[in-house]
């Protein structure tokens, strides 16, 4: 066993650290890449295992290469460019350790089943439900309260609890009129976290399920969680996927709604199965069921951070708790309404995991097995991409605009080393991941997010009782079509430098470029980065919500009743919200818009009418919009909406996977739409602030 | 159109099915209240069939249709209008889009080799080979 790792890593070392001359290594780097676009055709877990361990030592022999032989040290060098040069070598590094983890992470996702539970339904535990609320309106927190209560679990073994932090009457009013508990607590110490931990006091069911005021869940996820942790008294979660069924900012603002995978979907749909390989999965906050007894050894959710989930999964794996991860969406919510909420919640994050990092370090607490360090670091470290991500925005521009020698080694030269270490790492990154992130969008959302993490990481590292608990807004609108200048600012700066970087670098490179090979490399460099900062400006140009609701696209039986008529006609929904239905109009019924209408959505396993009025009728579709509802009706909504047990299950099903030239063609695509709607708005802007200084510098005279 | 609401519904099932969950023994508590569709202007009295409110349901792959349908088929099977019911439940209308798939009962591929097909293979020496050319170049020339 000893002697082939060890002959394994004397031919890793050799591949790594051999040096070669141009040439030759050139014609490495082309054996490197061939290799792995024909390792790509086998589609196995050992192939993509192999590919993992050809791309790490491809980015191997970049990396030993730069620390060894590109470092500007010596008298032609200046401390300035040793510098920048340690600024980039620093962020290549963390790069590479976030590719190793990333790779270990995810080199083999469970895929774990749910587990049947004992055939005497007497048998089953009591779950105390969760909803905890803050500033939510109720309107936010009544579909997940009505799900709750529709849950397929014995009556009596159920029980639902809003846990009202903000006291508000009319969340008592609503509780008491549907029957669940509506538990308050005299103050708001600890925010979420200590909320839960009072009415962890309160109750005192055997588990534990925890939802989100906005995560509404199907009716069987207690029967596909629960059997988990009845089968294995180890487990003390079980966590699921967060499935959002409204855009994110970047879905909607660049309408890739349902054709790219969203910024979560590599965590929910990957990550966190690969965890669950290393008994690593972690606890989200929502969607979860906890034991509470080992909620109760660890003395209730933590509170010393501001991301509580995480934080309470680390301290039960430390003390020998297991925990484990069903992938299937099994709850749907809201994501987040505009760019500045997304922002603000990823911030909370960031300085969380921070915050984790620098209270409980998952390398240094005892208790944890190897799997479960590199899982929780990882996911830890993921967060302090701000700082290396600025780097290499802005690295071409020190030798295009400075003259530093950041790399000292000729351009082509650079090429030969560094096109292997991105090309396998792209491609394998695309073949472990490419259902969950298409390839250059980490870049996109990374960069839109790491000026704003940078400053609250730092902080939280340096200091982990800085830092507050915000809530994230749910519910709002976006209500009219805007340029977000705030969170765009800082890009306007990056985006402007890029563009005097690749003009200088073209002025450069037509007069009498020194080194030609080194200047088209920084501005290819630099034109990539124009690309990604241009990405993340078209992310800032806030598109207008059309409709109040978010609509779900979905084909459910119903029957209607349209106007007077007293015929009942069996039809298809297109689309459903909580406001409204869009269904296939049956042949030969005339109606206008204004017409009332009543619908029973799914009639085989409900009787309940809702009322409507007709708003549009077109191409053979109507519209109707829903009039205010009794509780009754509210719920049948809200079960034939987001109560079937496999409403979210094909959502992953309908997108393309990853390929990645086709990736960096919408990328780009996104980049040049971002700059130029970016030039369009800046020039707007100039024209606008010089006609307002010159109609201030002669004012036009009044007329009598 | 008039009759009751046709054809079977069924999420879990359809869940449990598109996950091979076959053995996972789900339990469904609350009854489902189907709703009566009235023929023309008389409502029709609805009989729901009575079961137990922890009806266990095991879905192995393939299941009968008749035994989804079961809920929400009537019980007045003597109705004038039973052809009409019997029609609408036979509609299925799924709430989940699959592709239909097909089971081609195809033989194995194997490869064909000469033995099995029971040609012997003989191996000819230079000598063999040269003669019977020369063998054939000479009854060529007598030809």
């Amino acid at each position: 066993m000893l002697l082939p790792l060890l002959a394994a890593l004397v031919a890793a070392y050799m591949i790594v650290a051999t040096p070669l001359p141009l040439e030759w290594q050139a014609l490495c780097a082309v054996g490197m890449v061939a290799a792995i676009l024909l390792m790509r055709r086998v589609r196995s877990r050992p192939m993509l295992i192999a590919m993992m361990v050809l791309s790490l030592l491809a980015s191997s022999r970049y990396l030993y290469w730069r620390i060894t032989q590109t470092l500007p040290v010596g008298p032609q060098h200046d401390a300035w460019d040793l510098f920048l040069a340690s600024g980039l070598l620093l962020a290549e590094l963390y790069a590479y350790v976030i590719l190793l983890f990333g790779f270990l992470q995810t080199a083999w996702p469970l895929g774990r089943k749910p587990v049947p539970l004992p055939a005497d339904d007497r048998l089953w535990p009591v779950v105390d439900i969760f909803i905890p609320s803050y500033n939510e309106p109720l309107k936010v927190v009544r579909p997940t309260v009505l799900a709750a209560l529709s849950l397929d679990w014995p009556r009596d073994k159920l029980r639902v609890h809003v846990l009202d932090d903000g006291r508000r009457e009319d969340f008592r009013r609503f509780c008491e009129q549907v029957g669940v508990a509506h538990i308050t607590r005299p103050d708001n110490k600890h925010a979420k976290a200590g909320n839960i931990n009072a009415a962890l006091k309160k109750t005192n069911g055997e588990f534990v399920a925890i939802f989100d005021c906005d995560h509404i869940p199907t009716r069987s996820f207690l029967q596909m969680t629960v059997g988990t942790m009845m089968a294995d008294p180890t487990v003390s979660l079980v966590q699921t996927p967060h499935h959002f069924f409204s855009p994110d900012p970047f879905e909607r603002n660049l309408n890739t709604f349902r054709k790219v995978p969203n910024e979560g979907e590599l965590f929910y749909g990957l990550i966190q199965d690969g965890n669950d390989f290393w008994d690593a999965s972690f606890f989200c906050g929502s969607c979860a069921v906890l034991r509470r007894t080992a909620l109760e050894q660890i003395g209730g959710i933590a509170t010393e951070t501001v991301t509580e989930d995480a934080h309470t999964s680390l301290r039960m794996h430390a003390r020998g708790w297991t925990s484990a991860y069903i992938n299937i969406p099994q709850a749907a919510g809201l994501a987040t309404e505009s760019l500045s909420a997304h922002v603000g919640q990823r911030i909370r994050w960031a300085r969380g995991m921070a915050q984790i990092f620098r209270v409980d370090n998952p390398f240094l607490m005892r208790g944890l097995k190897l799997g479960q360090r590199i899982c929780y670091a990882n996911a830890m470290m993921h967060f302090f991409y701000g700082l290396p991500r600025l780097i290499f925005l802005t690295s071409p521009l020190g030798y295009l605009l400075l003259g530093a020698d950041i790399i000292a080694a000729q351009g082509w030269m650079v090429l030969a080393y560094a096109a292997p270490h991105v090309l396998l790492a792209t491609v394998t990154n695309s073949a472990v991941q490419g259902k969950f992130r298409h390839s250059f969008w980490s870049e996109a959302y990374e960069t839109v997010l790491a000026l704003f993490i940078l400053w609250p990481t730092l902080l939280a590292f340096i200091n982990p009782k800085l830092g507050k608990f915000n809530v994230t807004a749910k519910g709002g609108i976006v209500d009219r079509d805007y340029f977000d200048k705030d969170i765009a600012r800082p890009y306007y700066f990056l985006f402007l430098a890029n563009v005097v970087g690749l003009a200088v670098g073209a002025v450069r490179l037509f007069t009498h470029a020194e080194h030609a090979d080194t200047v088209m490399l920084n501005i290819g460099w630099t034109i990539y980065n124009l690309l990604i900062i241009g990405c993340a400006l078209a992310v800032a140009s806030e598109a207008r919500q059309v409709r109040r609701s978010v609509r779900v696209r979905v084909q459910l039986p119903a029957l209607v009743r349209i106007g007077a008529d007293a015929r009942t006609h069996e039809v298809t929904t297109l689309d459903v919200s909580d406001r409204g239905v869009a269904i296939k109009l049956p042949e030969g019924v005339r109606v206008a818009p204004g017409d009332p209408i009543r619908i029973i959505l799914i009639p085989q396993r409900s009787d309940v009418w809702l009322r409507g009025t007709v708003r549009r009728v077109a191409h053979g579709v109507l519209a109707l919009e829903l009039d205010e509802m009794n509780m009754e009706q509210e719920s049948a909504l809200v079960n034939a909406l987001y109560g079937r047990a496999d409403a979210w299950l094909q959502w992953r099903d309908t997108r393309a996977v990853d390929r990645p030239l086709v990736a960096l063609r919408e990328v780009a695509r996104f980049g040049v739409l971002g700059g130029y709607r970016f030039a369009r708005w800046l020039a707007e802007e100039i024209v606008s602030r010089l006609s307002g200084r010159r109609s201030q510098s002669h004012p036009q005279a009044q007329s009598p | 159109m008039s009759g009751k609401p046709g054809g079977s519904y069924n999420d879990v099932g359809s869940l449990i099915d598109q996950l091979g969950l076959g053995a996972i023994g789900y339990r469904e508590f609350g009854k489902p209240k189907p709703a009566a569709m009235p023929v023309a202007d008389r409502p029709q009295p609805v009989t729901a069939r009575a079961e137990s409110s922890a009806a266990i349901r095991s879905f192995p792959a393939g299941r009968d249709e008749e035994e989804t349908t079961a809920r929400v088929r009537p019980a007045a099977s003597g109705s004038p209008l039973a052809f009409t019911f019997e029609r609408l439940r036979r509609q299925a209308i799924g709430s989940s889009v699959r592709a239909p798939t097909l089971t081609l009962a195809l033989p194995e591929r194997s490869a064909v080799s000469a033995e099995a097909l029971g040609w012997g293979r003989r191996q000819r020496t230079w000598a063999e080979i040269f003669a019977e050319l020369e063998a054939a170049s000479r009854s060529r020339a007598v030809a």
